[in-house]
């Protein structure tokens, strides 16, 4: 029985990822520093005596994915228009932004090997075990983390190809949306008016999610995250279609598919 | 039904804060005949590839129209997709840090092959181009010619029964360079029709029933190959052997010749250019009677009209 093509195309970019990374395993260094992180963020939790050491668990796991990503989203139309990839894609009638997704849901899954090193290093480095109390809650919960990544990544890969400077972007939105997402220190301990900026950020969600998921904070507030997380992601995505899908019309009408 | 009819063809680079803008095509006309192999030469910024990427729907005309198997390019362009490959020279447009057999199966996905037939079709198109035995090698591990032939056979992946090749032979040694054009004469003698971009001259005459210069934008030439020196005009000349100066000489001074130059390559090879094409034979004659039994007619070669046509510009743009 064959499959449906969009099915297809996103199976190949996830294929096509994870045999590249396979051979370029910098693309995964963050799995390498994420101890360290956590490491950190723990040591200056327990210093202070924070009452949120879940969220210090949890947070080198969600800067571990969405570095990932982030990475992957910079680079990926990057490297291939460099590569002359990007023109001959455009001889095909397949979805750039469906490839595009695929290659970041591969690096993507690969980065919540993070969440199990924040967890290992809490529990194996500093005695804390972080209560699991709805396991198949806490799986969801990393799934949707991938996959709200992966989309949301999808939607900035097109926006970065506009930028001669895309690096300088992706740096900017690195750090800024961890103090958004509440991951690095708790929202509450921000002024009042970054509130309402961060729950349009997707990762606020998931880090709330994941914690309610874990069954240690509001597990009553569990379809909220999700359903706000899966939202927010879907809406990255669709505006991702759209904009790859006008970039790649730019790329036609402009000659600017490939430096060759 | 033409594999490939091109209309009035123009394309403009927008002017940009980095570009100065530029008329890379400017109406060119254009026909690829089913089953044909047809070279587009032209100078670096001829717009070969400029035309290349409008046919193949990577870039959209700025004017004119361009039909692929009675598609429109611009209107249907997933129809074009479908019955057309392209492939490029040297590296670009490989994932060189993955398989040949990877590679094969992204571009096969792109094209909408899936499961066993994909599996298979890979399988097949590896046998065929000779990569079966490093199949599963990265590729940055491959030889510019393996490279090239890969190049091929992601071209091939859904079977497009016209073919765009970009220089595919630039850079490779000769031996590589002859496979690839068996391969190419293979494809041809299945019926699809080849449009090949290339600087070789050598190779557009070994392979192509017609070519198509360019340069400029404009079309200079669109000739059946054999015939293109006809171009030139009256182009006949006298090619002989002699290390007597005093016989090349009186060639130079007979009635009915205009000049004697030497040829490129040992001493003693000489062209005679006759007045008119009528001149060849006395000439032949003339030379015979005095024992110069290596005269022949020759007629100018490809690289001659091209560079008449293109003229002598050195490095210039």
């Amino acid at each position: 029985m064959s499959r449906p093509a969009w099915l297809v195309q996103l199976a190949a970019g996830f294929r096509l990822q994870l045999a590249v990374t396979r051979r370029t395993p910098a693309q995964l260094l963050v799995i390498v520093t994420a101890p360290l992180f956590s490491t950190i963020f723990l040591s200056v939790a327990l210093h202070y005596g924070s009452a949120h050491i879940i969220d210090v668990v949890v947070g080198p796991g969600l800067i571990g994915v969405w570095a990932i990503s982030l990475d992957v989203a910079a680079s990926v139309l990057s490297i291939d228009r460099w590569g002359g990839q990007l023109e001959l894609f455009l001889g095909t009638s397949a979805s750039l932004s469906l490839v595009v997704l695929g290659r970041i849901l591969a690096v993507s899954a690969a980065g919540m090997i993070t969440f199990l090193e924040s967890w290992l290093v809490a529990r194996a480095g500093f005695g804390i075990t972080v209560p699991m109390e709805h396991p198949a809650l806490v799986v969801l919960a990393l799934l949707i983390t991938a996959v709200g990544s992966a989309f949301t990544a999808t939607l900035l890969a097109s926006g970065f190809m506009l930028s001669r400077n895309l690096h300088v972007f992706q740096n900017s939105l690195s750090y800024p949306i961890y103090i958004l997402g509440g991951i690095v220190v708790p929202i509450s301990t921000l002024p009042d008016w970054i509130h309402p900026i961060s729950t349009a950020v997707y990762l606020y969600w998931s880090a709330d999610l994941l914690r309610n998921a874990a069954g240690v904070a509001h597990p009553d507030r569990v379809a909220l995250d999700t359903g706000m997380s899966l939202g927010l992601a879907v809406a990255a995505l669709a505006a991702g279609v759209v904009l790859t899908s006008r970039f790649e019309r730019r790329l036609r009408v402009d000659a600017t598919a490939g430096y060759g | 039904m033409t594999a490939v009819l091109a209309r009035g063809v123009g394309r403009i680079y927008p002017k940009t804060r980095h570009n100065p803008g530029v008329v890379a095509l400017d109406g060119v006309d254009l026909e690829l005949a089913e089953g044909e192999v047809h070279a587009l030469l032209g100078p670096n910024g001829a717009g070969k590839t400029t035309l290349v990427k409008i046919i193949s729907t990577v870039l959209l005309p700025t004017s004119g129209t361009v039909e692929v198997q009675g598609h429109d390019v611009a209107r249907d362009p997933r129809a074009v997709r479908r019955v057309v490959g392209v492939v490029f020279g040297g590296e670009r447009g490989l994932y060189t840090r993955v398989s040949a057999r990877r590679n094969l199966l992204f571009w096969g996905a792109m094209y909408g092959l899936q499961g066993r037939d994909l599996s298979k079709r890979a399988d097949f198109l590896l046998e065929r181009v000779g990569l079966a035995g490093r199949a599963d090698e990265p590729v940055e591990t491959f030889s510019r010619g393996m490279k090239q032939r890969l190049h091929l056979a992601r071209g091939l992946v859904h079977d497009p029964r016209v073919l765009f090749l970009d220089e595919p032979t630039s850079g490779m040694d000769p031996v590589a360079a002859r496979e690839f054009r068996n391969l190419v004469r293979e494809l041809q003698s299945e019926g699809r029709s080849v449009l090949l971009a290339t600087h070789d001259m050598a190779e557009a005459t070994d392979l192509c029933q017609r070519v198509t210069l360019i340069d400029h934008g404009k079309v200079l030439l669109s000739e059946r190959t054999a015939i293109a020196s006809r171009a030139l005009g009256s182009q006949l000349r006298v090619d002989f052997e002699s290390d007597d100066a005093a016989l090349v000489a009186s060639v130079r001074e007979l009635p009915f010749v205009t000049d004697v130059e030497q040829r490129d390559g040992p001493a003693g090879q000489w062209r005679g250019l006759p007045r008119s094409d009528e001149d060849v034979r006395p000439l032949l004659q003339w030379l015979v009677e005095r024992d110069v039994l290596s005269a022949r007619r020759s007629e100018p070669s490809l690289e001659e009209v091209y560079l008449r046509m293109v003229g002598a510009r050195g490095l210039a743009i």
